[in-house]
């Protein structure tokens, strides 16, 4: 939206009229040399309508228009924008995934498990605004991928990053969660939450996950566990990232669904499963909708000046009259 | 007084160009007054003071938009927490011991310094050498931090020089939106050949009202790069390289943004630096209001319209009654 920040003087738009009456109507003017044009009683000469003519004309508006822009340069034309701004703490997210090789399943169309769980997590980061929000990884092993962060576009690149079996081929559930409580520990956040999804058993790190809640537990961390896969013999694809080879097969992959209950029943969270991509929407949107915190938001108007560009485009005019009224036209004085 | 767009200045060369103009069509139009026998002395002045007032507005005009800047004015906007950007050089002079044990262990123990004492800040951190990474984007973890701030060192990025304007970009875009916090950028650096526009994105963070707090690591007097292997970093024709600290630039930058300048090698110089971000976080909190940059290009465009309209006015009026 354009504004200005001293219309005042706009006023000087008063002297338009005046000037333009005194510069072209106005008989008594000075700068005029009066000629005489006609034989008495004969006919006289006007000035040829040739281009020379137009060329005033049209040198006439430009100055005009250069003038304009010059005043409205003064009025310091500013271009404002609306943004809303949260002025109080949002709630601390870490989000922890399962990188293990069976979220290579396909069970979960389009590709696979792992995919559909990135693209749900993607959906719910776009519908979160004033958290902060982290993920955590694992395999054999796990990783801080991104520090809760309110700078979604440095997580979304590092989500965008994640390859299945960067960290081995085992499942370390307890090392996730230690992981993630490690970093939500010092936070100030009114409110912290761990996100875990996961397909299979804990079976690797030095963490068991019962252990690992008693800890997040102990920093009020709750901790919201949802199993994903359907039942069954499910195909699974894998492909190599160095050499592209695939691998295909068939696996059956079992979570623990009672120790994930009692993760989140040790923190005071929740627990879903989520057999179909659907269901697994279906889960992010309760998460959703269980953590919104009431906030004070405000907002705030940003405005950038725009002034310069009409004082360019504005001098750019007068000075190219000027040039063409001399050189071309030969005017003077 | 200084210039935000100093680039704007080479318009000025177009006032030669006008004056040029002005001779040449002088000679004709004295010419063609002569042929109708009107030439006097009243088309003399009057075309001298025509030609005057054009090349006074050209002037002035190019001065408008070359925006003088001085001084800073308030803005309100409600405002609490902090926001600390923290650029950080990993360049190969960082290795360099003027200050001991080196110049890159003093900045990392003064960003330890700052990181323990602005406790409830969010800070990113992005270490820059010929380029400029987000290493750690705007959080609360202190793990991460604290890890980061350990590994800092020139291994970190292949491309060589000290390009502060991608840095300061960079550290400038890690600001998370629609956040109703204050907003302070630090620069540790040991200002040695910096490359990229300063001038671009000071102003840029000046309009913003984002203050730069510069460190300055490292002494004018200089001193050899060490290689680790007990030779020393050398130029092209064999003398050993002396990396300098140019103050004047980081001490502009910071004056030109609102921030503050200081020298590591100066005893108390964290601590004085963690203080004025502190001051101006307060001054924010408890008052409201925040300073940006002002642009001061009214004080020439209003005399520039004013010899624009006596150039118009030059020829209208009359020279006497007639």
């Amino acid at each position: 939206m354009l504004s200005f920040n001293e219309p005042g003087w706009f006023a000087l738009f008063l002297m338009f009229p005046v000037l333009i009456w005194a510069r072209f109507i106005w008989r008594k003017r000075g700068g005029r040399i009066i000629f005489p044009y006609r034989v008495w009683g004969g006919d006289g000469f006007r000035p040829p309508r040739t281009w020379l003519r137009s060329v005033v004309v049209f040198t006439d508006i430009l100055y005009c228009l250069g003038s304009v822009a010059l005043i409205a340069a003064l009025a310091g034309p500013e271009i404002t924008e609306k943004e809303e701004v949260y002025l109080s703490r949002g709630i601390d997210i870490i989000i922890v995934l399962d990188q293990s090789p069976s979220m290579g399943a396909k069970d979960f169309p389009p590709v696979n498990r792992f995919d559909t769980a990135r693209d749900m997590i993607r959906r719910f980061i776009a519908g979160r605004s004033g958290d902060s929000i982290g993920l955590v990884t694992f395999g054999s092993d796990a990783v801080l991928r991104c520090p809760p962060t309110a700078d979604y576009a440095w997580l979304s690149e590092r989500i965008d990053e994640l390859e299945l079996r960067d960290l081995g081929d085992d499942t370390a559930i307890g090392m996730g969660l230690a992981v993630a409580t490690l970093h939500l520990a010092n936070s100030t956040a009114p409110e912290k939450i761990i996100l875990l999804l996961t397909d299979g058993d804990d079976n690797a790190g030095e963490i068991r996950p019962e252990m690992a809640a008693r800890l997040a537990d102990d920093q009020k961390i709750r901790i919201y566990s949802i199993g994903i896969g359907s039942e069954g013999e499910v195909p699974i694809e894998l492909i190599n990232s160095e050499n592209g080879t695939v691998t295909r097969g068939t696996i059956v992959t079992n979570f623990d669904e009672d120790q994930l209950r009692s993760l989140a029943d040790v923190t005071g969270g929740g627990y879903w499963r989520a057999n179909s991509p659907g269901a697994l929407e279906t889960v992010f949107q309760a998460v959703d909708a269980l953590e919104s915190v009431v906030r004070r938001v405000t907002v705030r108007v940003s405005s950038r000046p725009v002034h310069r560009n009409l004082v360019i485009i504005g001098s750019l005019l007068v000075a190219v009259v000027y040039l063409i009224r001399k050189l071309l036209l030969g005017e003077t004085p | 007084m200084n210039w935000a767009y100093p680039a704007s200045l080479w318009g000025l060369l177009v006032v030669p160009l006008a004056i040029t103009a002005a001779v040449i069509a002088g000679r004709k139009g004295r010419r063609s007054l002569n042929a109708i026998g009107r030439n006097s002395v009243e088309w003399q002045v009057r075309s001298f003071l025509r030609n005057l007032a054009m090349a006074v507005f050209i002037i002035l005009v190019v001065l408008a938009a070359s925006e003088p800047r001085s001084g800073r004015k308030p803005v309100t906007g409600e405002r609490s927490g902090l926001d600390v950007a923290v650029a950080f050089d990993v360049s190969r002079s960082m290795l360099a011991e003027d200050l001991s044990p080196s110049r890159l262990d003093r900045s990392v123990t003064a960003l330890q310094q700052m990181l323990r004492s602005l406790d409830d800040s969010r800070f990113s951190l992005i270490p820059f050498k010929g380029d400029a990474l987000l290493m750690v984007p705007m959080t609360e973890d202190r793990v991460v931090l604290d890890m980061w701030a350990g590994r800092l060192g020139p291994g970190l990025f292949t491309h060589p020089g000290t390009d502060v304007e991608a840095a300061l970009r960079t550290a400038r875009d890690s600001f998370p939106k629609g956040d109703g916090r204050n907003r302070v950028l630090v620069l540790i650096t040991d200002g040695d050949t910096l490359s990229g526009r300063i001038d671009r994105i000071s102003r840029d963070l000046a309009e913003e009202g984002i203050p730069v707090y510069t460190m300055a690591v490292g002494t004018s007097e200089g001193s050899t790069i060490p290689l680790g292997d007990g030779s020393y970093v050398k130029d092209s024709t064999g003398h050993p390289v002396v990396s300098r600290t140019r103050m004047d630039i980081l001490k502009r930058l910071a004056e030109d943004t609102g921030g503050s300048f200081h020298e590591l090698s100066r005893p108390g110089a964290t601590a004085d630096l963690i203080a004025d971000i502190e001051e101006g976080r307060e001054f924010s909190e408890s008052r409201g209001i925040r300073f940006v940059g002002v642009n001061r290009y009214r004080i020439f465009l209003i005399p520039s319209l004013f010899f624009l309209l006596f150039f118009l006015l030059v020829r209208i009026i009359p020279w006497r009654r007639r």
